[in-house]
């Protein structure tokens, strides 16, 4: 995506999140969850099952979620190499 | 760019994490419904994983991994807790029973791993949505039932639970059989449950019933016979009938070096259970002997940390005690009561234990003040984890009234021992015979006082 247009999305994106009435830990972190969610659309859009286990973590507690427990959990193979491939992505 | 990663690897512990906020807004910026189905899909994970756990539960990595896993699966619980029209919207939803299926194995593990409480809700949310999708004699109904009952039994909840598993066992004989392998299995609980309460000659027909059943029906080699015929020997080992019940133990320990092998967890229980009466009658050591080889056989097959290992020390301990090996006995205390406080927390019913354990031994070895700090310091947390008339929590003040009274502070040890014989008594009856054996033991002092 060309910068500009990547500018402008981000801007689009942190207007609506400031909009909600958002509370918590995530109330000081509009400008990284406006990137987050940039990089996710992506992300569900070309690795949509990673996209999908990131958002069962969300009802796991978010610290040291074990390799094993997502793929014992899911019945398939999931490994370290996995998510390495997603995290530049998601980044 | 990777020093900003929104996600977190810890290679060496083969985990990863997510910062606080992009964690919470995962589940936010989703809609009312498609949040509901990724909780779903969370909760089918942990069925799977935990069922996946199963068939290996014996192995060290496994309970280790089931351990680590724990926090996630409660905070699941806390997400579940949050839907309040979770349960009530399930009946109709699609893949209803593999759903219930996976709360149901998330109470498992909650048992498991000692969260009764939670265990105990969820298995109740579980049975409620059964029932009322399907009716109560529906099996997924009465397997949660069960093992809601066997929640009740870990907390000492003895009549909740005779409740419980006298529905379930007259339902199964009516719909499956009296011969049905799940109506013996809940006879086998009930029976359980009974021993628990001191009630040794109801606990026995039931046990005797069940061994000759699964004798014509299953053969005098099957495991399931093996596991009744053991919890007999238990029950003639409460009776203090010690000849039949090491002569049945002993014949248990053999088929089961035969058919599971030397090692197996079950021959290993069978050899324990074998110290234990061994100790009454008085053969000190050939108990001590077979205590020591059942720790060293978990050891080696379970590793030093598992459940099953540390279980084996105590019931050493308890042997070394009665052979007033008093130093051996605390080395061993002492031990457990670090390692339980460190695998599963020091508010653990099995730390609490320990601990008991050992004021005990400090007791035995006159050394009162070591005694009494402990106890004081144990008993506040068992009344507030198990609640002040759980069984461990009575013996535990029964205990301190014994070092009361070697303190000479006899109007205290009366007035503690009156305590636990009246929280004895609410709890498990009036004619439970610990309750009995104390009440003696009280009137003893009294006399002495006067």
């Amino acid at each position: 995506m060309p910068f500009m247009d990547y500018l402008l999305l981000y801007r689009e994106k942190l207007q609506s999140i400031s909009n909600q009435d958002l509370d918590g830990v995530i109330a000081d972190h509009h400008w990284t969850i406006a990137a987050f969610d940039i990089s996710f659309e992506v992300l569900e859009r070309q690795h949509p099952a990673s996209a999908n286990s990131l958002e069962i973590c969300a009802f796991l507690r978010n610290e040291n979620i074990s390799f094993e427990l997502i793929s014992r959990g899911s019945g398939k193979l999931l490994h370290e190499t996995n998510f390495r491939y997603v995290i530049p992505i998601i980044v | 760019m990777r020093s900003y990663s929104l996600v977190r690897l810890h290679s060496t512990k083969g985990s990863f994490s997510i910062p606080p906020a992009i964690h919470a807004w995962l589940s936010l910026r989703l809609s009312i419904e498609r949040r509901e189905e990724k909780l779903w899909d969370a909760i089918q994970l942990i069925g799977q994983f935990v069922s996946s756990n199963d068939n290996d539960l014996g192995d060290a990595n496994i309970w280790t991994s089931e351990m680590q896993a724990l926090v996630h699966i409660e905070t699941c619980w806390l997400h579940i807790q949050a839907h309040t029209e979770f349960f009530s919207s399930l009946g109709a939803k699609n893949n209803f029973d593999s759903r219930m299926e996976a709360l149901g194995r998330m109470a498992g593990m909650f048992q498991r791993q000692g969260k009764w409480r939670h265990a105990e809700e969820l298995y109740m949310k579980v049975i409620d949505t059964v029932k009322a999708v399907h009716g109560l004699e529906h099996p997924r109904a009465l397997t949660n039932m069960n093992n809601l009952a066997k929640t009740y039994w870990s907390q000492g909840q003895y009549q909740e639970a005779e409740r419980l598993q006298v529905l379930v066992m007259e339902t199964r004989k009516r719909v499956l059989g009296t011969e049905h392998a799940h109506t013996l299995t809940s006879m086998n609980n009930l029976a359980s449950t009974y021993w628990s309460q001191g009630r040794w000659a109801e606990a026995e027909k039931l046990e005797i019933y069940v061994m000759k059943t699964r004798k014509d029906v299953l053969g005098e080699d099957d495991p399931c016979t093996l596991t009744t015929m053991h919890n007999l020997a238990s029950t003639h080992w409460s009776q203090g009938k010690l000849s039949e019940a090491e002569d049945l133990e002993a014949n248990v320990m053999i088929k089961r070096k035969i058919i599971l092998g030397e090692e197996h967890p079950h021959t290993l229980t069978s050899i324990h259970t074998l110290a234990g009466i061994y100790a009454d009658l008085g053969r000190w050591k050939k108990a001590e002997e077979l205590g020591v080889h059942v720790v060293k056989g978990f050891e080696k097959v379970l590793g030093k940390d598992h459940h099953s290992t540390l279980t084996s020390i105590q019931n050493l301990v308890s042997v070394y005690t009665h052979l007033s090996q008093w130093e051996k006995a605390e080395v061993l205390g002492v031990q457990l009561i670090e390692k339980f406080g460190r695998i599963l927390g020091q508010q653990h019913p099995d730390t609490l234990t320990s601990g008991i354990a050992v004021a005990w031994i400090y007791h035995q070895q006159g050394r009162l003040k070591e005694a009494e700090d402990l106890a004081m310091h144990v008993i506040p947390q068992m009344n507030q984890v198990l609640g002040p008339d759980h069984p461990y929590s009575v013996n535990s003040i029964a205990n301190l009234a014994y070092i009361y009274k070697a303190q000479d502070r006899l109007h205290l040890a009366i007035h503690t021992m009156t305590k636990a014989t009246a929280l004895f008594s609410r709890k498990l009856g009036e004619k439970h015979p610990y309750k009995l054996r104390l009440v003696r033991i009280k009137l003893c002092w009294n006399g002495r006082d006067k």
